[in-house]
């Protein structure tokens, strides 16, 4: 049913402001994303300037039509994210926001993908190896939004691992005797198999040690499978972190 | 009806604008159309002016007139030339000296650090600032204090410490007759963190 006021929780997952001072938001909720416009939001100390990238808020917001664009008409903050500006965590928090925007175009897969960007983003925020948390929450997400790559198996003949192959194309790894795409370390094929069948801990329990083949394949398949992200290449030029290096 | 395609053509530039949408930009193109000739050719003319008439700072990538060398900042002796303050947009130049308490000089960005958005180190004029860092004793940063003006502000931290320059963030602080349990928790959080002695 409409309703012409509404409250609700979501992530800020884009923030621009207009030169009218006005804001307009991205916001991903369990029910799916929208936007909504908060008026002269850029003005430092009002409420609606609590509309952060990146932050968990509690929204209020107002339409007069079914089809116009919200405009916020209350924002609160649900706990701070001071960490995610650092400069090797804020990439990678841009990261995270464009794969669930990406994931998110036009369906409503809501409160999954909701739930994993909030965690990942917490996750950056406290942890001392965000590269990691963001690595795992990618192919979370990509998960949850019926993306992940087959990794039991080999994708074209069935023989269970070693699958020391990644086919971006194809979607998932190969074994020896196949050979479909890019050779990869014995270690990452058991790391992608471990971040997309066990709890979500365990992952990040993993060193992921061979970083910059991860986030070189989390980049060829992304940009395959979902979109060019651009916060990848950013990411894996984040001081300290690893180069997207060729595999 | 189909519309003349010079106004279809207005109406698409005038959509392009931000925070244009194409409902707004059909309103203002009709509006124009509704306006005296005189006026709106004024208009039109001062659009093409600004266009050829201005330009950046080769200093400090503020807005300055195309026949200046340098802007009337940077063109001051009077000021301060041993301080830099960063910021993101011209128009945060004016308010600055507005303010009446900075007499140093200007490093202006034109944006913020966004790579969702394609925006990295080398999209703003960060290449430039550290050009410019030689004789300089201290870099204020006062880039916006949205996530994103933070996340620009601490990576240019990083760039000036390696370099050895002596760099400050500009305080937060809680607006000026407000009540604390009003105030959202990064300000406060951030207020108590960078707290002074009295
Ligand atoms: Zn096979
Ligand atoms: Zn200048």
């Amino acid at each position: 049913m409409f309703r012409r006021y509404q409250v609700s929780e979501g992530i800020v997952i884009r923030r621009r402001s207009l030169p009218s001072g006005d804001v307009v938001a991205t916001i991903l909720s369990q029910g799916g994303k929208w936007r909504g416009v908060a008026r002269k939001g850029t003005i430092p100390g009002g409420n609606l300037g609590r509309l952060s990238l990146f932050h968990d808020v509690t929204v209020q917001s107002y339409r007069r039509h079914e089809q116009d664009l919200a405009v916020l008409t209350q924002v609160q903050l649900n706990g701070a994210l001071p960490n995610l500006s650092r400069p090797e965590i804020y990439p990678l928090a841009n990261l995270l926001a464009e794969l669930a925007d990406a994931l998110t175009v036009d369906v409503h897969l809501g409160e999954r993908i909701y739930q994993y960007l909030a965690s990942g983003l917490r996750g950056l925020n406290r942890s001392s190896d965000p590269e990691r948390v963001a690595i795992v929450f990618c192919w979370r997400l990509l998960q949850v939004a019926g993306f992940a790559p087959r990794v039991r198996r080999c994708l074209h003949c069935g023989a269970g691992p070693p699958l020391p192959h990644f086919d971006i194309v194809g979607g998932g790894l190969s074994c020896d005797a196949c050979r479909a795409g890019l050779p990869i370390p014995a270690e990452t094929g058991d790391d992608l198999r471990i971040l997309l069948s066990e709890p979500v801990r365990i992952g990040l329990d993993r060193p992921l040690s061979e970083r910059a083949i991860h986030l070189n394949l989390l980049r060829r398949y992304c940009g395959y499978h979902v979109a060019e992200l651009r916060s990848l290449p950013a990411s894996a030029l984040a001081p300290g972190g690893a180069r997207a290096a060729d595999v | 009806m189909k519309y003349p395609s010079a106004l279809v053509n207005l109406i698409r530039e005038l959509g392009r604008l931000p925070g244009i949408g194409p409902k707004s930009a059909q309103r203002l193109a009709f509006h124009l159309f509704n306006q005296p000739q005189e006026e709106v050719l004024r208009l039109a003319r001062s659009i093409e002016e600004a266009v050829s008439g201005l330009s950046r700072c080769l200093n400090c990538f503020n807005v300055m007139s195309s026949d200046q060398g340098v802007c009337s900042v940077c063109d001051d002796t009077g000021r301060d030339r041993k301080t830099l303050c960063v910021i993101e947009q011209p128009a945060d130049l004016l308010a600055i000296e507005r303010s009446g308490e900075y007499r140093g000089l200007y490093h202006v960005l034109h944006g913020s650090l966004s790579p969702m958005n394609g925006v990295g180190p080398d999209q703003l004029t960060i290449e430039s600032l550290l050009e410019r860092l030689s004789g300089i004793g201290e870099v204020i940063l006062a880039t916006s204090t949205t996530v994103e003006g933070e996340a620009t502000a601490m990576y240019l931290g990083k760039l000036l410490a390696e370099r050895g320059v002596s760099a400050s963030r500009i305080a937060y602080g809680l607006p000026v007759g407000g009540d604390l349990e009003y105030a959202d928790e990064v300000t406060l959080g951030r207020a108590i963190s960078h707290r002074r002695p009295l």
